[in-house]
């Protein structure tokens, strides 16, 4: 992976992949190694999003990471289960899963849990950044998530 | 083109601000020569009402995104982006400059000794208490609720409803706007006759949705963020900050 150490200018737009995500039950999963865009439909989901599950994570990285969701309201209206939900991470390889520290958790702007717009295909947006992996303070244990933005039209 | 699978910024990344070229009907953003853009709104001549982002890389799975920061001129009414036009980007609940809706939640639904429903929901600030008698500037702009069961009966999703100021801890839902304060019978109270089902949530609802994103002061700095998931087919703008100083 490259690390450019030095500062670097760009000139030209910043393109990201999107990465590998499915939906199904009450189960969102993310390739998080795939991309750092992921894009879902939710109605393939049967009810709330009660598991949070993330495959090809390593642990091993040298600091933050940031990806964003873009997620479509079902006709039946979803919500994530914050409250509950705790990030589910899987190691490459297809190693044994992990749940990780039992407090890895993740926090909101303000201590609000995002909703998402309850209309049929509202388009929502939202941002989670890693905790700092390595680091044995608090923020090895937090998730951020944000809502960059909810039903876009 | 790098395509970097994975990259660690242990230095700071530097992008150099771009101007985009304009005419009196369109701006135009050239991603090829540049992430950050920049436009004094000084020089613009009219309501420019096509927004084209040009050399937008494409391809299957691709994200693109770029900044635009604006600068506002002497002449805000007359010499501006028209947004409104701008129909190939989108913004959150289609409002042109405004933060997304923030929910809150509905302690209780009870009714109060006149018979109308009342939401407790501590810390509400609909209303400042000094407004009470003429209605706060929030009070003239509706809001929605939303729910995880069933909303009590007499309030629908998707449906504008404006408040009673009572107190910080709860307020009464009106049908009909509310001019005045409580007690003057300008809003139209709802009978109360249960609570619902479920976690009740109420967020207020921007009906001026053309509203124009820019700060009006002149020299006054905006920077947006626009995100292609569709090679540029549609953009969604979020606001990074408004009136920025």
């Amino acid at each position: 992976m490259a690390d450019l150490q030095r500062p670097v200018t760009i000139n030209s737009a910043i393109i990201g992949k999107k990465g590998t995500a499915t939906c199904t039950g009450t189960t969102l999963t993310i390739d998080i190694i795939s991309g750092t865009y992921f894009e879902l439909d939710l109605q393939n989901l049967s009810g709330d999003i009660s598991t949070f599950r993330m495959e090809n994570y390593s642990a091993g990285f040298p600091g933050g990471q940031s990806y964003t969701l873009k997620l479509i309201q079902s006709s039946t209206p979803r919500q994530f289960t914050w409250s509950s939900l705790i990030p589910q991470l899987f190691f490459a390889g297809g190693s044994a899963a992990t749940t990780g520290p039992p407090n890895w958790h993740f926090v909101h702007i303000g201590g609000e849990h995002p909703y998402l717009s309850q209309e049929n295909n509202a388009v929502n947006i939202m941002s989670i950044i890693s905790p700092v992996t390595g680091d044995n303070s608090l923020r090895d244990v937090a998730w951020l998530v944000a809502m960059v933005g909810t039903d876009f039209q | 083109m790098a395509s970097l699978n994975g990259i660690t910024w242990s230095g700071k990344p530097k992008f150099q601000i771009r101007n985009p070229s304009y005419n009196s009907t369109n701006i135009y953003i050239d991603l090829a020569v540049g992430h950050v853009w920049r436009i004094d709104c000084a020089n613009i001549s009219g309501a420019i009402g096509n927004f084209t982002v040009q050399n937008v890389p494409s391809g299957t799975g691709i994200v693109s995104s770029f900044l635009l920061g604006l600068i506002q001129g002497p002449n805000p009414s007359t010499n501006y982006l028209n947004w409104l036009a701008m129909t190939n980007v989108k913004w959150a609940g289609g409002i042109r400059g405004i933060q997304p809706y923030q929910k809150h939640l509905v302690d209780a639904v009870v009714q109060d000794g006149s018979g109308e429903l009342q939401i407790t929901s501590n810390g509400h600030y609909l209303a400042a208490p000094v407004s009470e008698t003429v209605g706060g500037p929030n009070s003239i702009l509706p809001i929605r609720f939303t729910t995880t069961g069933t909303l009590p009966t007499g309030i629908s999703l998707n449906t504008n409803y404006w408040s009673y100021y009572s107190s910080n801890m709860y307020f009464f839902p009106s049908t009909t706007v509310v001019t005045s304060g409580e007690g003057s019978g300008s809003g139209t109270p709802i009978t109360y006759v249960n609570g619902g089902t479920g976690t009740h949530y109420w967020h207020m609802y921007h009906h001026e949705k053309h509203q124009n994103i820019q700060t009006a002061t002149d020299n006054a700095v905006d920077y947006l963020s626009f995100t292609t998931w569709d090679n540029g087919t549609t953009w969604y703008g979020t606001v990074v900050g408004r009136d920025i100083k």
